[in-house]
């Protein structure tokens, strides 16, 4: 926020100090210049009006829905179910560090999963390791009871399944085991966006599940049931409490430069109503491509060239096939996104820059790291332009980053599925076909922004 | 021993006070939530059953001892996403439609007088014109969460939903102009 000496706050200044968002010495400022100026005191009183009017419009909606159908249920009836769930050690560590993993960050990597690995090491260790009196279970998939906790580590039999050998539990989990479950949640929708991750260890695929839907969780329970050395848990999601705002910059206020370049997009589109059209669809359709991005980089990571090269050729073309198709989706999304941003950010910045010739890339993984880097600077991007994040880049530059950094990620994408590059991007790979490794990916456009 | 707690009659053995304090949140806040559920285009017997999950889940999660700063913002952000889960589940059906317009319109709203409804539908109709975020953000803060808070729901950061909120606010003061 600015100190108010050349003009007056704008309104998401005053909205925010009427909201308690603003912090520390703002609010001295903000109240110093309301004392002063009457104009910005009656705008106060303005933005006061429309929010009462916002309480009396939630009253007229509540009043026009329907009552629940039933009568609410005896809570403490059902306390006693409830009461049982109990989250073990590994799944609490990663309800801990989980807000690291979904904003990474460079530092908390290493860290993550190095405790992730220890976890999954020593619980199954544990968990596949019973008492010697017990017999080893011999189920294939081992729901494991919520109901478990520390205090009795001792896990209880699982029924056992006579079809099932006891080998399935000694041999080690395989890359492959990995790839079938995962394609099993793809199968169900469970693989973008859910929370739903899946861990091999050195007993078993670990498929650890957090506040999942409970149809969902019977579904993949369902789904996974017939597989060998695979282990399910579902769990609660633990309370995350955001940091406070104080200090993030752009947390008050737009840029004098950012809310020009808001207005110069009006007028191109035809208005505010369009503008904010505009803005969600991009904003949304960046939110899907992210979600295909995340995909692709999950199986890079899991499945890396020295493991793939070691999986059976059925499992290679299933990972192919999983890869191909968040792919392809990723290539339409970010088709749509480019159709959609590119004619107003042209006429705001001119053409994208020519991009450079493509560093290699020794495998379709490496390249899929590229496209998340790459994916992340875009949504930094254009959460910058058109969502109020922070930015250090001037709103001369924005509009030319942010095409170059679409046409890198369309360029990507294609790249993935393995068809031509867009016109204009001569550089960039081609003919390949989408089965084998790719041999150079596109140069990254533009470097990351903070 | 039978015991009144809250209106509900309970006939069986003790009760914690954490189970207590629950039962109690349940009951100031299930019909808040149950409403912003089918806000969200849940159908009522969708709507309530994922409120009475919401805070079955509360009480697992408090009785963790894990520490939830604002009950109210830990509540609205489990049932937005257990809500849109269900919504995914149910895409083949349209969203529930509760036809606010058309109850405005026929007085079956607070807004009795002509001018009332007038004005009612008018600033529904720019509450509605709002994009899907900007009306997630009005929601949320009409339901006492702070910036922060609403990030936490929808996956953004506090300063993108005060750019939000701003547009929402000023799209909603114009429709009154």
């Amino acid at each position: 926020m600015n100190n108010f000496e050349t003009g007056h706050p704008a309104d998401g200044d005053l909205l925010g100090y009427l909201d308690g968002e603003l912090q520390g010495r703002d609010v001295k400022r903000m109240e110093d210049h309301l004392a002063a100026c009457w104009q910005c005191r009656a705008e106060l009183q303005e933005l006061q009006r429309t929010i009462a009017e916002c309480v009396q419009y939630r009253k007229t909606v509540n009043s026009s829905l329907p009552e629940p159908p039933e009568p609410w249920f005896d809570i403490y009836r059902r306390f006693d179910q409830a009461g049982t769930l109990r989250t073990p050690v590994m799944v609490r560590l990663w309800n801990v560090f989980r807000p690291i993993v979904v904003r990474p960050q460079p530092w908390a990597a290493a860290a993550v999963l190095a405790l992730a690995v220890w976890a999954a090491v020593d619980h199954f260790r544990h968990e596949a390791e019973p008492a010697p009196a017990k017999p080893a279970p011999a189920a294939a998939i081992v729901r494991v009871p919520l109901s478990q906790t520390e205090a009795s580590p001792a896990p209880a039999p699982q029924t056992p399944r006579a079809d099932t050998p006891r080998r399935d539990i000694e041999q080690a989990p395989t890359p492959g085991d990995e790839l079938r479950v995962l394609a099993v949640l793809h199968r169900l929708g469970a693989d973008l966006g859910e929370p739903v991750e899946v861990t091999r260890g050195s007993k078993r695929v670990l498929v650890a599940g957090i506040g999942v839907a409970p149809h969902l969780q019977r579904q993949i329970e369902q789904e996974l049931e017939g597989m060998p050395r695979v282990i399910v848990h579902f769990s609660e999601p633990a309370a995350v409490i955001p940091p406070p705002v104080a200090g993030i910059p752009g947390a008050v206020g737009r840029r004098t430069d950012l809310a020009a370049l808001e207005s110069q997009m009006e007028t191109h589109l035809g208005g505010r109503t369009a503008y904010e059209e505009f803005a969600s669809d991009v904003l949304d359709t960046s939110d899907a491509a992210m979600s295909r991005v995340h995909a692709l980089h999950r199986l890079a990571e899991q499945f890396p060239p020295e493991v793939e090269s070691k999986m059976t050729r059925a499992e290679r073309a299933l990972l192919t096939g999983l890869r191909l198709e968040h792919a392809a989706a990723l290539q339409n999304v970010s088709a749509a996104l480019n159709a959609r941003a590119m004619p107003v950010l042209s006429l705001l910045g001119g053409q994208p820059p020519q991009q450079q010739a493509p560093a290699p890339a020794p495998s379709w993984q490496a390249a899929a790291e590229q496209l998340f880097q790459e994916a992340r600077n875009m949504e930094s991007l254009l959460g910058a332009m058109l969502g109020g994040a922070a930015t250090n880049l001037s709103a001369e530059d924005l509009p030319v980053r942010i095409l170059s950094s679409l046409a890198a990620v369309h360029a990507y994408a294609q790249f993935q599925t393995g068809t031509d590059p867009p016109a204009g991007m001569t550089s960039m790979p081609s003919g390949h076909t989408g089965q084998g490794r790719p041999k150079r990916a596109p140069h990254r456009a533009s470097k990351s922004i903070e | 021993m039978r015991r009144e707690v809250l209106g509900i009659a309970r006939s069986e053995g003790n009760t914690t006070p954490l189970q207590d304090r629950v039962a109690r949140l349940f009951e100031a806040w299930r019909e808040d939530v149950y409403r912003y559920l089918l806000t969200l285009g849940l159908y009522p017997p969708r709507a309530q059953e994922t409120t009475q999950e919401v805070f079955l889940r509360l009480y697992v999660v408090l009785r963790r001892n894990q520490n939830i700063e604002n009950p109210r913002a830990w509540v609205f952000r489990v049932a937005h996403n257990l809500g849109l889960k269900t919504r995914s589940e149910e895409s083949w059906e349209q969203p529930f439609d509760p036809a606010i317009e058309d109850r405005i319109a026929t007085g079956l709203t607070p807004e009795k007088s002509l001018l009332q409804r007038e004005r009612a539908l008018r600033f529904h109709r720019a509450v509605e014109s709002l994009s899907e975020r900007q009306k997630r953000c009005l929601f949320l803060r009409l339901e006492g969460l702070r910036y922060a808070e609403i990030g936490a729901v929808l996956g953004i950061s506090a300063s993108t939903v005060g750019e939000f909120m701003r547009r929402a606010i000023a799209k909603l003061r114009a429709s009154n102009e």
